[in-house]
């Protein structure tokens, strides 16, 4: 009878081990692979550890990068707190809505908002070269991510403990002592977030004529074809980032876990100064949006062009749309269960599955092909670009799977194991339906994401195969054009679509009854 | 004296408040029972300014405090309260908590008054912790604490010992009792046996209006 036990235990353990497995083997082995081939290269020529300490010119361009990252971290989370608090109160009606387009361009890449800045900085006449315009675009580009994760914040703070506040403080007291400290770990995490993805970005700073780091990894790979000198290269800024995000891991996982308040925001009565500054935030956080419209429906040059743009494009626009439905496909079963460990688990499972969000694009892409080379199963492949993209996205989708995980009532799923009979039973008709929304919006936001994704695909195409990312930036070099915006509003809109999508499918909420008064 | 004349709100078709008068009297602890949905919570929140009725007003010691828009801040109002849930400020130590509903006291003052409040309810020792380090029971009462710290003339208490066992809950009224001394609290429970010996008078609230 034990024994029958025992085995039907561990059969019902089997399909979540499988998961695991494939994840792990999916998500890691290529950066796994690629540091073992690093180490073992090093020992065998240990000059190459001198890489990982740079001095002279590179440590100079470490200092400015991880300075730009600071600057633009700092500025996202401080508009999107400004911003934030203007939008939390847009909780009914027509502006309420309004909102979320605000966040949908939350994936919508860099080098996007580069052309459409330098479009609207041309139209100025400012310069469109240097590190003030970079700092610009960077800024503009993750503003949306620092403003979704601070109006994250916002939606978890418990009204009550505002309300309880107001009673005994003028509202400028109550903002800066209970509600800026309740939506901190919003903010830690947003600027966690933004600081690794912007000094992993080179695409930006390539585009305004800046040497950045991670430029510098790209760059030397390209030169040396040689994958331990770019991972040694890669070590400093491995650090940094790694660093950011353990320091706002646990900012992440309050806010990931943190559920919406089901009542009205506050309504504070600012002091001039605070309303006003708050004002400045969300003018900041429309013009990101509205200058990024302008710019690419007036420099489209008019619906002909833009349909010249695309068909012109027709073969790169079907491998990106492949490509990012088959990473999404992909990332949603390792989302499931990436999100299972990490709402049973702790700080080590957390770490290992944001950790992808820490490597730098282009070494993902050198350790696929790394990968490629020594399988010689995805070499030349479609598998390759989707295998780069299912790394660096599957974190995103596993994040957004356990924050809509999170907001189920555990009872539901334990009450699966324990009634649903066998497991596929359980999973199927429980488990799956009311994680469909979490798993609804991950794919759709790998969607969005992949789309735009550009430096390990860059690396991963097979020969004679380009996205529309790839095709876009090579043509940026050579300054803007109608086709170029042209497609890059093609890009923004499918991108802004897939991520409404998402979020609506973040916010469908199933109930088991029984709510409080 | 808390004066609630004709006091109406709706959510949507869903009538919360239907034309309720009452008042509470400095010194008096007036219990006020209900089932859940029946408006008390909407009734606290008009009467602390936190939440526009639709008609009606509110005045408090004689001036006009809502009519029904707020006229007069929430901290103005003379009120403290209660919530339903403890909403202690989880950034802040349990005496940090008490201390920041006495602003304009003197800080020795402050000191003074959180230690007594403390030793009072059998939670000193805790002054230092911080929510997550409190049971439930100990949340509720430093959230009871914290609104009688400031000594404002009235407390409004929305179901704050909802949970507890019936010993704590006789300490706590007790304690009520002898911080509330010459104030008047408004005391909401959908428990009316909560009120037995403790509260000088009793309404109840039905679907949005008073009962005789």
């Amino acid at each position: 009878m034990t024994a029958v036990a025992s085995v039907m235990a561990y059969s019902r353990r089997l399909p979540s081990l499988a998961l695991t497995s494939l994840w792990v083997l999916a998500v890691f082995s290529p950066v796994l692979l690629l540091t073992a081939e690093s180490a073992a290269e090093t020992l065998r020529n240990p000059e190459l550890l001198a890489l990982a300490l740079p001095t002279g010119r590179r440590l100079g361009l470490l200092v400015n990068s991880l300075g730009l990252s600071a600057a633009v971290s700092l500025s996202a989370v401080v508009v999107g707190l400004l911003a934030g608090s203007v939008l939390w109160e847009w909780d009914a009606g027509p502006w309420s809505r309004l909102r979320w387009l605000l966040l949908a361009l939350v994936p919508v890449p860099p080098y996007i908002h580069a052309l459409s800045w330098m479009t609207a900085l041309d139209w100025l006449g400012v310069s469109t070269a240097g590190w003030a315009p970079t700092f610009l675009v960077e800024f503009m580009a993750y503003l949306p991510l620092g403003l979704g994760l601070s109006l994250i914040g916002y939606m978890g703070v418990d009204a009550s403990m505002v309300e309880a506040a107001r009673l005994h403080r003028p509202d400028g007291d109550v903002f800066t002592r209970v509600v800026v400290p309740l939506v901190a770990p919003a903010l830690v995490a947003a600027g966690g977030l933004v600081f690794a993805f912007t000094v992993t970005d080179y695409s930006v700073p390539t585009l305004f004529s800046v040497n950045v780091y991670s430029l510098e990894v790209f760059s030397d790979f390209s030169a040396s074809n040689q994958a331990a000198r770019s991972m040694m290269l890669s070590v400093p800024i491995l650090l940094a980032t790694m660093l950011a995000l353990w320091a706002s891991q646990s900012s992440l996982r309050s806010v990931v876990q943190s559920d919406a308040s089901n009542r009205p925001a506050p309504r504070l009565s600012y002091p001039a100064w605070l309303g006003s500054l708050r004002l400045i935030g969300l003018g900041v956080a429309c013009a990101q949006a509205l200058v990024l419209a302008v710019t690419l429906v007036s420099a489209s040059g008019g619906p002909g062009s833009v349909v010249y743009a695309v068909s012109s494009a027709h073969g790169d626009i079907g491998f990106t749309l492949f490509q990012a439905a088959a990473t999404a496909a992909l990332c949603v079963p390792l989302a499931f269960v990436a999100a299972d460990h990490m709402r049973r688990g702790s700080g080590p499972w957390w770490l290992m599955a944001v950790a992808p969000l820490a490597v730098p694009s282009p070494l993902v892409g050198i350790s696929v092909l790394r990968l490629a080379g020594a399988s010689g199963l995805l070499y030349g492949s479609w598998a390759a670009p989707v295998l780069g993209t299912v790394v660096r996205f599957t974190p995103v989708a596993s994040l957004a799977a356990l924050a809509q995980l999170k907001r189920l009532d555990p009872l539901l799923l334990d009450a699966a194991d324990l009634f649903g009979g066998t497991l596929g039973r359980a999973w199927f008709r429980v488990r799956l339906p009311l994680q469909a929304p979490g798993l609804a919006a991950a794919a759709a936001l790998v969607f969005a994401f992949t789309m735009g994704e550009m430096g390990a695909t860059l690396l991963t195409v097979p020969p004679g195969v380009s996205t529309v990312t790839i095709r876009v930036f090579n043509y940026l070099h050579y300054g803007g054009s109608d086709v170029v915006a042209g497609l890059c509003l093609v890009m923004v809109a499918a991108m802004a679509a897939a991520g409404l999508i998402g979020l609506t499918a973040f916010s469908l909420r199933r109930d088991s009854g029984g709510r409080s008064e | 004296m808390i004066e609630v004349r004709g006091l109406t709100k709706r959510y949507g078709d869903a009538v919360a408040l239907d034309g309720v008068s009452m008042s509470v009297e400095p010194g008096e602890v007036l219990g006020l029972v209900g089932h859940s949905g029946s408006g008390k919570t909407t009734l606290l929140r008009v009467i602390a300014g936190l939440l526009a009725a639709d008609v009606g007003s509110v005045s408090i010691d004689g001036v006009t405090v809502s009519d029904p828009t707020p006229l007069v801040p929430p901290r103005l109002r003379g009120v403290s309260m209660v919530f339903q849930t403890p909403a202690l400020w989880p950034h802040m130590t349990v005496a940090e908590n008490i201390r920041f509903t006495l602003e304009g006291v003197a800080g020795v003052e402050q000191d003074r008054r959180t230690s007594r409040l403390l030793k009072r309810a059998g939670l000193e020792g805790f002054s230092d912790r911080f929510p997550g380090q409190l049971s439930g029971g100990e949340a509720r009462r430093v959230s009871v604490l914290r609104a009688l710290a400031p000594g404002k003339p009235y407390v409004l208490m929305d179901e704050p010992l909802v949970n507890l066992d019936p010993d704590l809950k006789r300490e706590v009224h007790s304690l009520i009792r002898a911080e509330t001394a010459g104030r008047g609290v408004l005391y909401v429970t959908h428990d009316a046996s909560e009120l037995e010996g403790f509260a000088d008078r009793v309404l109840r609230l039905r679907r949005g209006r008073l009962e005789d």
